[in-house]
């Protein structure tokens, strides 16, 4: 005989278990619920973005304080700028704030370091970060590297 | 980043300022960062003519050449604007006197680094980029570009960050060599040994000047 609650029940677990599945999936994608705080946005240009992507994190000290928007390339210097925003309780960042691109783990995904200054005036929307790093490309440091290794 | 790194990577920078080929003049147009280069071409000629001219002195008197060189340098360096940026959060804590020591303190290990720079590297050449146009039109900050010969044929890029001050001369605040941010380097390395100490400042410039001067 079917038992319809053993059913429903199974039903219930199995939605739990696909629900689980998409929380996770959206987790790793980096695309989340939470409500959009007020942020305001922030320029930086680099040299060389590396890997860096839309979505990718801003932090201070390895905490997460914004998020990289979108990245574009100025074409007067041919670099790459950064469009971040920052969430709004976190306007404490002096205009001589240092941006630098940074690389999580050894080969892990690139993210931006905000590092405060010592200006007496604070970034505000809009305002552009002159003081960047930018990625440290691999395959440039092997280049650097074998160059050296040869000339030895 | 070792502080031995650092070092070379900052006697690079300086080379910078003390070998240099005179360039073909750069025809005057309207680039962005044409005003910037020709303070630094003209600093850079001047230094370059005042080292060779007093060379043996300066070898077998550092005191002179740290004196002589320190004039010329700080005309073009904004040594306060940098040693500031290098403080970052913790100048604002720091008293006064504190702020006169580090600025001091670290003028006097980049000069330090400097002397062993003339002497090992004084066969290296430096071509300081005319303006091409590739640059952001902006009135305050612009880039200019050189290129660092060493001994060994490398190329080492150096890009100077110039900033035009109060009084409308064009200083450096910061140096990018081979890509490594300088400045920042020298901000994260003034944090680190602050943790390290526990946020005594005076501990920590005791520690820069010693520690710059045993690696250099």
């Amino acid at each position: 005989m079917r038992n319809k609650a053993l059913e429903v029940t199974v039903g219930l677990f199995m939605l739990a278990g696909f629900l689980s599945l998409i929380v996770l999936a959206l987790k790793v994608s980096g695309l989340t619920f939470s409500g959009s705080k007020d942020s305001y946005t922030v320029y930086a240009s680099f040299e060389n973005i590396g890997g860096l992507t839309e979505r990718s994190k801003v932090t201070v000290a390895g905490v997460a304080v914004g998020r990289v928007v979108a990245i574009g390339l100025d074409k007067d210097d041919f670099s790459g700028v950064v469009e971040m925003e920052i969430e709004s309780e976190y306007d404490q960042f002096t205009t001589d704030t240092s941006a630098a691109i940074l690389t999580a783990g050894l080969l892990g995904e690139k993210y931006i370091g905000l590092i405060s200054g010592a200006d007496d005036e604070f970034l505000e929307s809009g305002a552009t970060i002159y003081d960047t790093q930018s990625a440290l490309v691999l395959e440039e440091l092997i280049g650097q590297f074998l160059f050296n290794t040869v000339n030895n | 980043m070792t502080a031995v790194h650092m070092t070379k990577g900052l006697a690079v920078m300086l080379m910078v300022c003390l070998a240099t080929i005179a360039q073909a003049q750069a025809p005057t147009n309207d680039f962005p960062n044409q005003a910037a280069y020709d303070v630094l071409q003209l600093a850079t000629d001047k230094l370059l003519n005042k080292v060779v001219d007093n060379h043996v002195l300066y070898v077998a008197d550092t005191d002179v050449f740290f004196s002589d060189v320190d004039d010329l340098l700080s005309s073009i360096i904004d040594f306060q604007r940098i040693a500031r940026r290098v403080m970052a959060r913790h100048y604002k804590k720091a008293e006064l006197e504190q702020q006169i020591a580090f600025k001091k303190a670290f003028k006097h290990s980049l000069l330090n680094v400097y002397a062993k720079a003339l002497l090992d590297y004084s066969s290296e050449r430096i071509v300081i980029l005319p303006p091409t146009g590739n640059q952001k039109i902006n009135l305050k900050r612009q880039r200019v570009e050189a290129d660092f010969y060493s001994a060994a044929g490398r190329k080492i890029p150096v890009t100077y960050a110039m900033y035009l001050n109060k009084d409308s001369q064009w200083k450096i605040e910061n140096i990018i060599v081979n890509g490594i941010n300088i400045g920042l380097t020298y901000r994260n390395q003034f944090s680190r040994l602050m943790k390290a100490n526990n946020n005594d400042v005076d501990r920590v410039i005791t520690g820069w000047r010693s520690g710059l001067e045993l690696d250099g």
